[in-house]
């Protein structure tokens, strides 16, 4: 039986109150450089099976929501009181998503028996394994992503288990470091305890054990009704990321989203065969794992705020994961920068709700814009200093109503940046400029924010410049009904002068005294047609220095002279311009020309073909035969694609006569 | 200085949206007379020298024995939140212009991601100017200044009109040198311009919390310097010879001129007078450890008073905005007598935050507001009696009932009085929840402290919210609706100077570290000097915010008297660490302890006015109960319950709960199980029987 309504509201804002508490207790005291600068870690208090009831909203990845703990809490045969077992491995029940994450979780009981767990992640500094702070594209294996610590006791009954600890820092390249922040989540899991013994002593263990139950309930009922606002249907949507692997091909992540009656479902089919990089995304087949659900309430949050977050949310959700797949790698695939691809998941997911409810969905947020690290030398000193320098952000996206914000918004929202004054004080780095990147943000009626632009100078030999999730150096986000597309993210060494480099994606790049690096956030895309932009917006927009003179005729059609609208000028022009756009309504999506490019050769049929294909072939394959059939298509002369699935399938048919063994396989 | 006379008279005018609450108190025996009179809104110091007026003619006091002003403003607040300062440019670093636009990136977590629309800046982009120069984080020039950029600059600041400007170069903590001659040469270029320089309001690093602030107080000069020249004009009409002072966000006074030159310190002085006013009722009673509410119509404000004094932090928040200077440490929660309850579409009950606060007001005010509230809440389960300030405001039932019933009760199928017990339950547990926020979650027990609850709603929840905080006693103080007023007459002058000095942990340069607080210490004397503060009434404390390296938020920490030495270095960190247990419970004693600021607070001790004694009553006599009212004080059943007026209460009179006591302007529950006694000053001390 369900508890009443008021002391459900009452139990509610104390468990809420209490995953906060654990929160602030973890955040002022841990170490970690991901926890201060970026909130990347989680806490919360979940049922005795798992399920999430409550999380944070003021601190933290407050997003990660529909962790379900289950999996893990099973994989420990026995509890007792005073426990703490942590794990890191993405394959042991698939709660952790990458190694430098240690998720930890501790049995809360009441008169012998287990009532709740109070469970968190950091993302800890590093965790061994190939290179420093284990993260990095080029890796293929799980193993060469640092030690894994399969779900085990770091505390049996209140004394730290000394030999799994003593693995543990003999393993990592900061030990001081991660036992720090390992401190800070044991202090976090003990105040989530002594919060659900104070929640017991108010409510009552039966009202407080029902009510951890209705509160998932409660969540649950909440995003039916939201969802249920959507007409019932099939939504697709699909977006790249510029490289599979480092100088790698497009890689693809594609959903086909169908709504019922309050339920969701959705079909990764159609999205890229698993990675030879640490691009995955590793859901084990988990229909409604963590990773899917952050996008889905970013997705229900936005349409209705009021939202109690917690794994109730889940509930609603089912999917198609296909074995073998980015989406659902197989071990021992490498999943180390699953942040990048989880980034474009969450963006697929919101891309599938603007094509159901296109009127009240934002166009693209900005995105592509890397974690910036330095590791370099003090030359007064000697001593060799990191320090990680910014997050580069961008804007949200357009919107029916209004602009995009400039410079923050939407999923990035969470991540502050670094004060120059900061970085300056603590790493020998001159900065030359910090600010909002000019015509970056994507036209339309209502404009998409711009992204932030950053350039500095480096004063020691042997500086290593790091960029992790660099993205959309190719392909951009999208623009709506008319909208088109922000800009392109940037990243170049010596810029303007003789040696100027352009350094795409890459992740790292040594540099030296003398170099100025420069990296730019891409914009987000804008809503609505540009040339329907009140003339006095853009000029606004010129006198700020957020357009140029240039790209308000360009874009905006709209004429400026000396600061100000020439009226007559951006009439006439904009009527020019009118009569050059098609008629009618404009498409929901506009996806940039990297994109449109891509797409007139790899085709909706060429992808569905491959798909099929590939999916037949055995998992270590894939990603071989598919980085095949893209040489083969690009090598093929401009007027011999047919784009109807014919190339591929000939193509993979040459190929299987390659390899016999493969036809044998596919066979079976 | 006159502050420290115990001559004449003292008048206090807490000035806010809707009353001014005036005080006129006899500085020897602490009688006081008190009055309302309307604020004006539109023409804020008229509505100042009509609380004068009214007061002085009330109390029948000659203005030549006012001895001291004391003045409590909303003004600065008021117009940082309403975006009503004055058009404000920036001159900032050449590549820096859209400090204050991108901010620290990050969005409020419970926001929309989605839709979020970014607070508008007091400056916008286009008034952002950018100059040629550059200084380096160990304060070496790097670029010089280009002076004669400034020229133009300060012609496109002509050509926009702007009244005010503010100088923010990137590390000028570091040296200010740049950002003074550029000051210099635009106040020669734009006479009759304001001009805030970021090393005068905030030289602290972190360039957009550092700008923020000075672009605030660049925007609020004109409107403050006008208001505080008004006042002191009328005063002077008035024949008000004696010194004025206006409250700061700190807790304490400083003089007109300062305020009209750094008016951002005021930008959070309203719950800060509050504070003050607690924690000198409470030192007077007896308690210096308390934790307080002050619950209005709209919002509950909690602070924390420790050993007399209030707690202060080195930052809060003004609206959407950052700001980092001093203030007593407030944490505000939407939990006011005008919070309204609604039941959303799952079923669920939730009460605030959004509130009807006094205008329409809840339903029981009859002023159009038809939406339940927690007073209509109270009425129905008369907490409150059925008419505020002696009958002038009649409070209406059936309007309650019907809107508790139709909006709260119907939904959810309770009874009328089973919805009102749980609109009361969940704004109690809401306020429980921000007072823990204060103490459990800062490492202190609240059976250390007493609750003490005002403002007009305060007094009602007070005795629900001691039992569910599980404090050992609550605070009434006699007059709850004006204890902001009350705490201007118990304030002290007070300064905070600090400057960012970056010292990695391990060791300290103890020479450099003593340099800059004698500089900072030399300011402060200079300050009080100028306040006319005799050596011996001044009260000089160093502090040094510490962090552990590598964590991203500091601790700020009392230095020892005398002379920096190594030990009252280690002393220092010691206490550090046993701050950092205490706050998040552990200390990581291996690790570096980095020195990130130096501080001097500077306080002018002025002697403050006692409360007058009421008369004793006789051993053992009962109170005289005014009557009886159907009420549940608690989850009970409504029965008779028995009332009190609160002004013929007599100095140890013991009520037994469950009771009722009602005043002018707010009522104070008794629980059952509870006692109240009435100390020598009239307050009400609460307390679990045993």
């Amino acid at each position: 039986m369900s508890i009443d309504t008021i002391t459900l509201e009452i139990l509610k804002n104390h468990a809420r109150a209490a995953a906060e508490s654990m929160a602030f207790t973890l955040y002022r005291t841990a170490h970690a450089t991901f926890v201060k600068e970026t909130e990347d870690f989680t806490t919360g208090l979940t049922t005795p099976a798992g399920e999430t009831y409550a999380t944070p909203i003021e601190l933290g990845a407050t997003w990660f929501v529909g962790l379900n703990y289950g999996p893990v809490i099973r994989a420990i045969p026995h509890y007792d009181e005073g426990d703490i077992c942590i794990t890191n491995d993405p394959y042991s029940g698939f709660v952790c998503t990458h190694s430098p994450d240690i998720h930890i979780w501790k049995p809360i009981f009441h008169e012998g028996e287990i009532v709740s767990f109070s469970v968190g992640h950091i993302h800890h500094t590093d965790m061994g394994g190939a290179v420093p702070a284990s993260l990095s594209r080029s890796l293929t294996e799980v193993h060469q992503e640092g030690i894994r610590i399969p779900p085990t006791k770091i505390m049996t009954k209140g004394v730290v288990n000394q030999q799994v600890l003593d693995i543990l820092m003999a393993n990592v390249r900061a030990p001081e470091q991660s036992w720090g922040d390992l401190k800070a989540q044991i202090a976090s899991c003990n105040t989530g305890e002594r919060k659900v013994r104070e929640m017991i002593a108010k409510f009552g263990v039966a009202t407080f054990k029902q009510g951890i139950e209705d509160l998932l309930g409660y969540a649950e009922a909440q995003a039916r009704a939201i969802v249920r606002r959507i007409p019932d249907g099939a939504y697709q949507f699909a977006d790249y990321m510029d490289e599979d692997a480092v100088d790698g091909k497009p890689c693809r992540l594609n959903l086909m989203m169908t709504v019922k009656d309050g339920s969701l479902h959705f079909d990764f089919t159609g999205s890229d065969p698993q990675l030879e990089s640490s691009l995955n995304i590793p859901t084990g087949g988990d229909e409604r794992h963590t990773l899917l659900c952050v996008g889905l309430v970013y997705a229900l949050y936005s349409l209705d705020p009021t939202l109690f977050l917690n794994s109730g949310i889940a509930r609603i959700l089912s999917s198609t994961l296909p074995k073998g797949t980015m989406i659902n790698p197989q071990f021992p695939a490498a999943v180390g920068m699953r942040t990048l691809s989880a980034k474009r998941l969450q963006g697929v997911i919101l891309g599938a709700f603007a094509r159901a409810l296109p009127g009240e969905m934002p166009a693209a947020s900005a995105s592509g814009g890397p974690i910036m690290n330095v590791n370099t030398t003090d030359n007064r000193t000697g001593r060799r200093l990191m320090a990680a320098i910014n997050p580069m952000v961008g804007g949200a996206g357009g919107r029916a109503m209004e602009d995009g914000a400039d410079g923050s918004g939407a999923n990035q929202g969470f991540l502050k940046n670094t004060p120059v004054e900061i970085n300056e004080a603590e790493v020998p780095l001159r900065f030359e400029r910090y600010g909002l990147a000019k015509d970056s943000g994507g036209p339309g009626k209502h404009r998409g924010g711009l992204g932030t632009e950053m350039k500095f100078e480096v004063f020691a030999p042997n500086t290593r410049v790091t960029a992790r999730n660099r993205d959309r150096t190719v392909f951009a986000g999208w623009g709506m009904r008319g909208g088109r597309v922000g800009a392109n993210s940037a990243f170049w060494l010596n810029p303007g002068s003789n040696r100027a480099f352009n350094l795409r994606n890459t992740d790292i790049v040594k540099v030296g005294p003398g170099d100025v690096v420069y990296v730019a956030c891409g914009g987000a895309s804008g809503y609505g047609d540009p040339l329907e932009r009140d003339p006095r917006k853009v000029a606004l927009d010129v006198r700020r220095g957020y357009v140029s003179a240039d790209k308000a005729r360009e874009d905006y059609g709209v004429v400026i002279v000396d600061g100000a609208v020439d009226a007559a000028a951006t009439a006439s022009l904009r009527k020019e311009r009118k009569a050059e756009s098609q008629k009618g309504e404009p498409a929901i999506f506009d996806y940039g020309a990297a994109r449109d490019a891509h797409e007139a050769i790899w085709t909706e049929k060429s992808y569905a073909t491959l798909t099929k294909l590939l999916a037949a072939q055995p998992v270590h394959w894939r990603f071989y035969l598919k980085h095949r059939v893209f040489d083969a298509i690009a090598a093929l002369p401009d007027g011999e694609r047919k784009g109807d699935g014919s190339d591929v399938a000939r193509i993979f048919a040459k190929l299987i006569e390659e390899f016999p063994q493969l036809a044998a396989q596919a066979a079976e | 200085m006159a502050g420290q006379s115990r001559e004449g008279f003292a008048l206090a005018l807490d000035v806010g949206g809707t009353f001014t609450d005036v005080i006129l108190a006899d500085r020897r025996s602490g009688q006081f007379t008190v009055t309302k009179s309307s604020s004006v809104p539109s023409d804020p110091a008229s509505g100042f020298f009509g609380g004068v007026d009214k007061i002085l003619a009330l109390a029948k006091v000659a203005p030549k024995n006012v001895s001291v002003v004391l003045h409590g403003s909303t003004l600065a607040t008021n117009a940082i939140l309403e975006a009503k300062g004055a058009r404000t440019g920036l001159v900032t670093t050449r590549g820096f212009r859209h400090v204050l636009e991108i901010g620290r990136a990050d969005i409020p977590r419970n926001a929309n991601l989605y839709g979020w629309v970014k607070p508008k800046r007091p400056v916008p982009p286009r008034h952002v100017f950018e100059a040629s120069e550059r200084v380096l984080a160990d304060g070496t020039v790097h670029v010089a200044l280009a002076e004669a950029e400034l020229a133009g600059i300060a012609k496109q600041i002509r050509d926009e009109d702007l009244a005010a400007v503010a100088i923010v170069f990137l590390n000028s903590f570091a040296n200010p040198a740049h950002e003074q001659r550029a000051a210099a040469v635009l106040r020669d270029l734009l006479p009759g311009v304001e001009i805030a320089v970021s090393s005068d309001v905030l030289p602290i690093f972190r360039e957009y919390e550092r700008t923020l602030a000075t672009v605030i107080n660049a925007s609020v000069q004109p409107l403050a310097g006008r208001y505080v020249k008004r006042l002191s004009q009328g005063l002077d009409e008035r024949k008000i010879v004696s010194p004025f002072f206006i409250m700061k966000s700190n807790g304490g006074v400083f003089p007109p001129a300062e305020a009209s030159r750094q008016p951002v310190y005021l930008a959070l002085s309203g719950p800060a007078a509050g504070a003050r006013g607690a924690a000198h009722i409470g030192r007077i009673a007896g308690y210096k450890d308390l934790i307080t509410i002050d619950m209005g119509g709209t919002s509950a404000d909690v602070a924390l008073i420790r050993d007399g004094e209030p707690v202060t932090a080195t930052s809060g928040r003004v609206g959407e905005f950052p700001l980092a200077l001093p203030i007593v440490d407030i944490h505000a929660i939407g939990a006011g007598g005008g919070s309204i309850a609604a039941v959303g579409p799952e079923g669920a009950l939730t009460v605030g935050p959004e509130s009807a606060g006094a205008d329409p007001g809840p339903a029981a005010y009859g002023k159009g507001g038809r939406r339940a509230t927690v007073t209509d809440a109270n009425l129905v389960l008369g907490r409150v009696p059925p008419h505020l300030l002696d009958g002038e405001i009649a409070l209406h039932r059936v309007e309650a009932e019907a809107a508790i019933l139709r909006d709260v009760a119907a939904p959810l199928g309770v009874s009328l009085e089973d919805a009102a017990r749980g609109i009361v339950e969940i704004v109690d547990n809401n306020m429980v929840g921000a007072l823990k926020v204060m103490s459990v979650e800062r490492g202190l027990a609240p059976s250390d402290f007493t609750l003490c609850a005002f403002g007009g709603a305060g007094p009602v929840h007070g005795s629900r919210l001691m039992r569910l905080l599980g404090a050992p006693r609550l605070l009434i103080p006699r007059h709850p609706g004006i204890l902001c007023a009350m705490g201007l007459l118990a304030t002290d002058l007070k300064y905070d100077f600090a400057v960012t000095r970056l010292q990695r942990g391990g060791r300290y340069d103890l020479e450099a570290i003593e340099a800059t607080l004698r500089d900072l210490e030399q300011q402060a004397h200079a300050r009080l000097e100028t306040d006319g503060v005799p050596p011996e009434r001044r009260q000089i404390i160093r502090a040094a915010d510490l962090r552990y390296a590598h964590q991203g938020v500091e601790i700020s920490v009392p230095i020892g008297e005398g002379r920096m030495t190594q030990a009252s270095a280690d002393d220092l960190v010691d206490r550090f660490h046993e701050q950092h247990q205490q706050l998040y419970t552990f200390a990581d004693r291996k690790t570096p302890v980095e020195l990130v600021n130096l501080r001097v607070y500077a306080n002018g001790l002025m002697d403050h006015v006692t409360l007058p004694e009421i008369g004793r009553a006789p051993a053992g006599e009962k109170p005289p109960a005014s009557g009886m009212r159907p009420a549940a004080p608690e989850g009970s059943a409504i029965a008779e319950v028995p009332v009190y007026r609160r002004e013929r209460l007599l100095a140890g009179h013991v009520i037994i709960g469950p009771a009722i006591v009602d005043q002018l302007d707010c009522t104070t529950v008794v629980l059952s199980g509870q006692v109240a006694t009435v100390d020598r000053v009239a307050n009400l001390t609460i307390e679990e029987a045993r």
